[in-house]
């Protein structure tokens, strides 16, 4: 039920969203949130209610998620709301959500750092919990207070079914006192941040899939699903097919996650899978455009982890080049001093085949990094230009985030 | 003869991808044609003490405390820099090998004792760009690195600085110098990695092991430098 002042509150943004859009200012989706929730703080709340959200963050992985998420949720009938443009804090909830007041069902995006309120004024259904490791080194507080600030928001909400990555040790410790959890198998190729126990501070000890505390009795939890190659394991000896559209393993641990959560909320488990299997392109990612003779694939990498998984789905094979592109402004951090955590020998044997090129702001940095890990590279560093300097056909393209918004406005 | 190179506890202590000093050491031998290989020291092993150099790095909370620990247990850093063996230590490492550091709950962690230095939490950390004139033998070109830091470190007698600060922060708001520089053990707030952007540091660790080093022409290095010291400082 919204009351007269939220009313009037969504009206003002409403017309500023419309105003941002006309103009070409932007997408419009935070202005008109902005505005609506100075003129009712608890507009959130309101928008939400009569509604079965699901809450979806982490540190990499949270937008593809949640659009396999609304694809699944889709297969229910009355609608899903969802903030698509990857606007993941109050003022994009309320306006993703005003956008579509009769939408029965919300798949949210939202921030680590914001869930806990997010989560009293909406009142999740469920919360998925993906991974959490360092983002942009110079910003971010320690990942261990995040973890700590999801635990504590989490406890408020003991109804929410918590659909949480057992691969990843800050995630069950965030989930792992509540009295709901569905434990995804979603993998975590990056264990850096998690030496230590989030709960003890002693060590944590790995063997095989399996993980320990040796300080407290904290362990990984058995999962109730899991993938592998071809399958997508569930409960009671569930086994189905799953194929997605998107590329990498990182992308089948996003889909086991959303078809837990979807499964959570009432959806057949085959229609889930299938829906999110359809997801092909998130917000410009994984698309491939038609650059004047380049067909370049465009991955995006935000910080260590995602690096991992993004030079884990180039595929080298049959390409005419490797386009690396990295900026250094405030929204990539502008420490690049992880470039150096990044296994970039992977380009050692590519590169006697075909140019890899470094690109963009702080291509120098990379550039120097590619250098000391002898792989043979070009430092251009316009990204279009480097794309140009490649052979016609196909060029693999990973950018960091501002690298890749500049490409993709100059883009067709 | 290989010259093996220690990467002290990149599980716990690498946070600002200080395993790249390692990686940096490592190729300027390599490709002036010295063998050389990277000898990781991880948590479920002794550290050795029969290495040639060593490099430690930055580390949060739990992995300084853990790292720490270690060290005192098994003492080989201790030892291989007595006989002197060069170390590098960046950002928390200086406050490790240090006597001791105050958390940011107040807590003081007793440090190994190889730096004559003590730290306690400033009141706001220490981010961004730094640049710093050299103040010791063997370095004439100036530092460039990124700091990231709230611990402020204070030198006792027994150690010296590594620079004075032209940009940013260094050891603590406003002492004006970067580092520590005792015995063997180089100490520096610097990361970005320190050594790809410092090469003249990188060739003077190495120059201890190897004896003198014929000039690297790098010009992608050299770019580098121009670049980062010509950055400026955000406030």
């Amino acid at each position: 039920m919204i009351t007269a002042r939220g009313r009037l509150a969504l009206a003002a943004g409403s017309i500023a969203r419309r105003a941002s859009k006309a103009t070409g200012r932007g997408a419009g989706a935070m202005i008109g949130g902005l505005i609506a929730m100075k003129l009712d703080p608890t507009v959130l709340g309101q928008l939400a209610a009569g509604r079965r959200s699901v809450i979806v963050t982490g540190t990499n992985g949270k937008s593809t998620t949640t659009r396999m998420l609304a694809a699944a949720l889709g297969t229910l009938p009355g609608g899903v709301a969802s903030n698509t443009e990857g606007a993941n804090m109050d003022a994009g909830l309320i306006s993703a959500l005003a956008v579509n007041k009769t939408a029965a069902l919300a798949a949210l995006e939202v921030d680590e750092m914001h869930v806990p309120h997010v989560a009293d004024a909406v009142d999740p259904a469920a919360i998925v919990l993906l991974n959490l490791s360092r983002d942009q080194l110079d910003r971010v507080g320690e990942i261990n207070h995040i973890e700590r600030t999801l635990r504590a928001g989490l406890a408020r909400h003991p109804g929410a079914v918590v659909v949480a990555n057992c691969d990843d040790v800050l995630v069950t410790s965030a989930a792992y006192d509540c009295p709901n959890v569905v434990w995804v198998a979603a993998g975590g190729s990056w264990a850096n941040d998690s030496v230590s126990c989030p709960r003890s501070g002693e060590v944590i000890v790995r063997d095989g899939a399996g993980w320990a505390s040796t300080g407290t009795d904290f362990r990984r939890p058995d999962p109730a699903w899991w993938y592998d190659e071809d399958f997508l394991h569930g409960p009671d000896g569930l086994r189905l097919p799953m194929r997605l559209a998107l590329p990498g393993t990182v992308n089948r641990g996003n889909a086991a996650q959303a078809v837990a959560a979807a499964v959570a909320l009432g959806v057949d488990p085959a229609a889930a899978v299938a829906a999110a299997g359809t997801v092909d392109e998130v917000a410009g990612r994984y698309r491939t455009v038609q650059v004047g003779p380049h067909s370049v694939r465009m991955l995006l990498a935000k910080n260590p982890a995602g690096w991992h998984e993004a030079l884990s789905m180039v595929d080298t094979t049959g390409a005419a080049g490797v386009v690396i592109a990295v900026n250094g402004q405030v929204p990539d951090g502008e420490d690049l001093s992880w470039l150096w955590d990044v296994n970039f020998e992977h380009f050692v044997e590519p590169a006697r085949r075909l140019p890899v090129i470094a690109a963009g702001e702080r291509g120098t940095d990379l550039a120097v990094r590619l250098g000391y890990a002898g792989v043979e590279h070009r430092l251009t560093h316009d990204t279009l230009a480097a794309i140009a300097a490649c052979p016609p056909g196909h060029v693999e393209l990973v950018a960091n985030y501002t690298a890749f918004l500049q490409l993709n406005r100059r883009l067709p | 003869m290989t010259v093996r190179i220690g990467l002290v506890l990149p599980d716990v202590m690498g946070t600002y991808g200080d395993g790249g000093n390692a990686v940096v050491l490592r190729q300027r031998l390599r490709l002036r044609g010295i063998d050389a290989e990277i000898v990781d020291i991880t948590l479920d092993s002794p550290v050795p003490d029969s290495l040639d150099i060593y490099t430690l790095g930055g580390a949060e909370d739990y992995a300084q405390r853990l790292a720490t620990a270690h060290l005192l247990r098994h003492p080989g850093l201790q030892r291989a820099a007595d006989r002197g063996a060069p170390v590098l230590a960046i950002c928390a490492a200086i406050q490790v090998l240090g006597h001791w550091y105050e958390t940011a709950s107040g807590e003081r962690v007793e440090g190994v004792g190889l730096l004559d230095v003590t730290t306690t939490p400033q009141p706001r950390r220490s981010i961004g760009e730094v640049t710093a004139e050299p103040l010791i033998d063997g370095l004439t070109e100036p530092l460039t690195g990124f700091e990231n830091h709230r611990g402020g470190t204070v030198l006792g007698p027994d150690a010296r600085p590594l620079a004075a600060v032209t940009k940013g922060d260094g050891n603590r708001v406003g002492d004006g110098v970067d580092g520590a520089v005792q015995g063997s053990v180089i100490a520096s707030y610097l990361h970005g990695c320190a050594l790809a952007r410092n090469p003249e540091l990188a060739d003077l660790l190495l120059s201890q092991v190897v004896g003198p080093l014929a000039a690297l022409e790098l010009p992608e290095v050299a770019l580098l430098r121009r670049e980062r010291l010509a950055a400026p400082r955000r406030a």
